[in-house]
């Protein structure tokens, strides 16, 4: 892989992929230096590029790797996405949810308030635009299970915005 | 876009059927200004999903990381230069070590010619041998004359000696 390639075919992805590492770290700084690391990486084995399928995706998986290390360095609370159950995070009320989902803010936090599973499929349907193959080799999941996820994940996201728990309608 | 098609990509969307162009039409179509009454309720969740893949790295972000694979390819340039350096260095230790022993063996060798027998008939070496005893035995007296007289001159001066006392 040549420089002229790395910087029109793989550089890119820098918004793409501090977008998601974003999503999991919620700090911007932090954010850019692991995108950093996935480039430098991606440079170090550029020889061996050729035999990747999807570039994209597979610098996705590296982003999310590091992400979830730097995580755990940072000893913050992360759950494995592969053993998660489908558990609505108790951090966010239900009732400061459903006042807030007129607004971004309400709904960044209705985001927030999925299981990381969840999330993280919503991210990369929703916002990436990923195809289920992708999301499945990405989080390293099955694509039929990718499917089931974003069910869930945008049936919770529906009920809170619509109230719907909230009324019982 | 019809109404009543964004209705039944949204119900489409809600059971996971809608594809990617699709879904897509609908973020642009429920972020837009003029929204349908009852679409208002669920047009916040497509703004925002509009709105965070707007998210981007911060200016300079690329040339920072180009500045860093830069400056690791030049760790790796050097690297090889020292390790360059590190090699011609042995080389010319090996060549200093190699000349020197070289060296040696040849004034060894020469020392060797130098006392090589010259004679391979022994009767000849005796008769060599024998010129060259005769040779030292002839100065040898030769010298033994001068000491002879010598020692006479010792005996004469003794004898003065006592004279005088």
């Amino acid at each position: 892989m040549h420089l002229k390639y790395f910087k029109n075919e793989i550089l890119p992805l820098k918004d793409k992929l501090f977008r998601y590492a974003l999503s999991y770290i919620k700090d911007k700084a932090e954010s850019e230096d692991i995108v950093q690391e996935v480039f430098i990486r991606l440079w170090q084995k550029r020889k061996s590029l050729d035999q990747i399928k999807n570039i994209e995706a597979w610098s996705m998986t590296i982003t999310r790797n590091l992400t979830i290390d730097k995580l755990k360095a940072n000893r913050l609370e992360f759950k494995d996405l592969h053993n998660v159950e489908d558990k609505v995070q108790e951090k966010y009320n239900p009732e400061q949810l459903v006042e807030q989902s007129e607004t971004m803010e309400g709904i960044r936090n209705i985001i927030d308030s999925l299981s990381e599973k969840q999330k993280q499929v919503i991210v990369l349907r929703d916002i990436e635009g990923h195809t289920y193959q992708e999301i499945g080799d990405i989080i390293g999941i099955d694509q039929n299970l990718v499917k089931v996820t974003l069910f869930r994940a945008r049936e919770n996201v529906r009920k809170k915005i619509l109230k719907i728990d909230q009324y019982g309608l | 876009m019809d109404y009543n098609k964004i209705k039944t990509l949204l119900e489409k969307y809600w059971n996971c059927e809608t594809t990617l162009e699709e879904e897509s039409l609908l973020r642009e179509y429920l972020s837009a200004n003029e929204i349908p009454e009852d679409l208002k309720e669920i047009s916040p969740l497509f703004q925002y999903y509009k709105s965070q893949s707007g998210i981007k790295v911060s200016k300079g972000f690329e040339e920072k990381v180009l500045n860093e694979i830069e400056s690791k390819e030049n760790k790796g340039k050097h690297r090889y230069l020292h390790l360059f350096y590190k090699v011609a260095a042995a080389a010319i230790l090996i060549l200093f070590f190699v000349t020197i022993h070289q060296r040696f063996i040849a004034v060894r060798e020469k020392a060797t010619i130098l006392v090589q027998d010259t004679f391979d008939d022994p009767q000849k070496a005796l008769e060599e041998t024998k010129k060259a005893l005769l040779l030292v035995s002839e100065k040898w007296n030769k010298g033994k004359d001068n000491i002879v007289r010598l020692s006479e001159f010792n005996k004469a001066e003794k004898i003065i000696k006592n004279e005088n006392l």
